[in-house]
């Protein structure tokens, strides 16, 4: 905390600022080089002390909210960025789905299984058999999902050498929203694979080689994304260490009652997380696990009745729990962080404790006591999935984020490099 | 002075300061301020996004220099620039006369 009351608008104004790393450093040196310049006009002005003079340089500035709104980029910019942000993500998605179904098909000793008449609607029966895919059927497939990917590539090469020789910078998109929109967005085609390849099966599409695998690889492309991005998402809520480290340093006096607001929203992401990774699990194993607790086929979908509330809910209240406090934090700018330690030995704990209780809820039902439909039984064993998956998350990124800060100390910097500063130096 | 209006014809107050020549942008405000004889109060951290945007536009052009060991960004206006200027000019001339006139303010 320096005292100087330019340096805190201009730490106040950073945290505010939603541009590129490279564009927030330019508009920093150009605000200080203004605020600086009328302090010494009004210091030469007037009979001001130096701080009075700050506050008057300040206060012509402007408000920081006035400021960062003026310098908000518009829908356009931000569309731009979130598209071209999430473009490699479908080009990746098209061509695991390639990848993944050749696989599959390869397993198969390059046979595919295909529904030998198309079956009316109604009926729950299809006659299958093993083909070797023609050529045809093939570049129907496989092929037309392998141009599409090398279509998406060579276009986002050129959307990318656009972008660079225009000067445009791209937009900072909002700590986690790319993961987090990303997660729901998947499994949100995961779902509509899953509905599809069921149809699939049950004669209702006509029978192309090639065509299941297709569409199991796409659904099993669009979980291994969907999981990687809820773990980018659950990784990243811990939060950049060094903007951590920034944000403690600008407030001034961190009190109870923040320590206290933190620790709220903290748990509220956790809880957030924990129930979005059940849905998403849940989702993906839920007809899987219901058929092991009764006799039902693998492929019904176990979320009926009270099932399909909890499910929904799990999703629902998981998006607004995780999405909730980085609103509230973005808003309040000024925050404390949470001792390290505490967060992770707390986090662990709870994640240990809903495992251990999720473990003798599912147990008591398995033993018929609990009475619990099979799609909630199979929820609750997604959720200790989720919550020994949120719990390696977590100690992985408390490790990574430890190591970073020793580094930081061995080079000599102090806990943490001051961005401000370096930000500032780099610019221009 | 109505901020709204104000903003809708910043473009051509930035434009018109800076044709007198290269200027950072505290000197740029400063100038709008004394030629407006206050009249054209915006806070002024506002003005910087609308060079900014005239400068992705092509109509000015900036670089950064250093003064008293700071960064400074001094923005001059282009060739584009200068006829962008003079077409605002000549409309704003045309708009202020037919307003004038429907006012009675000509004589």
């Amino acid at each position: 905390m320096s005292g100087d009351p330019i340096d805190e608008y201009l730490a106040a104004l950073r945290a505010g600022l939603r541009t590129p790393p490279a564009r927030t450093a330019e508009i920093l040196a150009e605000a200080e080089d203004h605020l600086r310049e009328s302090a010494a006009a009004a210091l030469r002005a007037g009979h001001l002390s130096e701080a009075a003079a700050q506050r008057a340089a300040i206060e012509a500035f402007g408000p920081v909210k006035a400021v960062t709104r003026a310098h908000r980029p518009s829908v356009a910019a931000f569309a731009a960025a979130a598209a071209l942000r999430g473009w490699p993500l479908l080009a990746a998605y098209v061509l695991l789905t390639a990848v993944l179904g050749a696989l599959l098909l390869g397993l198969n000793s390059d046979r595919s299984i295909v529904p030998a008449q198309t079956v009316p609607n109604g009926r729950n029966a299809a006659v299958w058999e093993l083909v070797r895919p023609s050529a045809a059927d093939l570049a129907a497939t496989f092929g037309v999902f392998v141009l599409v990917g090398v279509v998406l590539i060579v276009g986002l090469l050129v959307a990318r050498r656009c972008t660079r020789r225009s000067g445009l910078a791209l937009l900072r998109l909002p700590h986690g929203l790319l993961p987090l929109t990303a997660a729901i967005a998947l499994l949100v085609v995961e779902t509509a694979w899953y509905q599809a390849l069921r149809r699939y099966e049950l004669g209702r599409f006509p029978g192309v080689g090639g065509t299941r695998e297709l569409f199991a690889g796409s659904q099993d492309a669009a979980l291994l994304l969907e999981l990687g991005c809820a773990v980018w998402f659950l990784t990243g809520m811990i939060g950049d260490p060094v903007e951590a480290e920034a944000r403690r340093r600008r407030a001034s006096r961190p009190v109870v009652t923040a320590y206290a607001v933190e620790a709220g929203l903290a748990a509220c992401q956790l809880l957030g997380g924990y129930l979005l990774l059940t849905a998403l699990l849940g989702g993906q194993f839920g007809p899987l696990l219901g058929s092991l607790t009764a006799t039902r086929s693998a492929s019904d979908w176990p979320y009926t009745g009270p099932g399909v509330v909890v499910f929904y809910g799990c999703a629902a209240a998981g998006v607004l729990l995780v999405a909730g406090p980085l609103v509230a934090r973005q808003r309040r700018q000024l925050s404390v962080r949470l001792p390290r330690a505490l967060s992770l030995l707390v986090a662990v704990l709870a994640l240990v404790a809903l495992g251990f209780g999720e473990y003798l809820f599912f147990a008591g039902d398995v033993m018929g006591s609990l009475h619990a439909s099979n799609g909630i039984a199979a929820l609750v064993l997604c959720s200790q999935w989720a919550a020994v998956l949120m719990g390696v998350a977590w100690v992985l990124r408390t490790l990574a984020s430890l190591v970073q800060w020793a580094r930081a100390g061995r080079r000599g910097t102090g806990k943490t490099a001051p961005p401000e500063s370096a930000s500032l130096a780099s610019a221009g | 002075m109505n901020k709204e209006r104000l903003k809708g014809n910043l473009d051509l107050l930035l434009l018109s300061v800076l044709s007198a020549g290269p200027a950072h942008g505290y000197a740029v405000i400063s100038a709008l301020r004394a030629r407006s004889d206050g009249t054209f109060d915006l806070p002024e951290g506002t003005v910087y996004p609308a060079l900014h945007r005239l400068e992705g536009s092509g109509l000015l052009s900036s670089s950064w220099a250093e003064a008293d060991g700071r960064k400074r960004r001094v923005y001059a206006l282009t060739g584009k620039g200068e006829t962008a200027l003079a077409a605002q000019r000549s409309e704003w001339k045309r708009f202020a006369g037919g307003i004038a006139a429907v006012l009675g303010w000509q004589a």
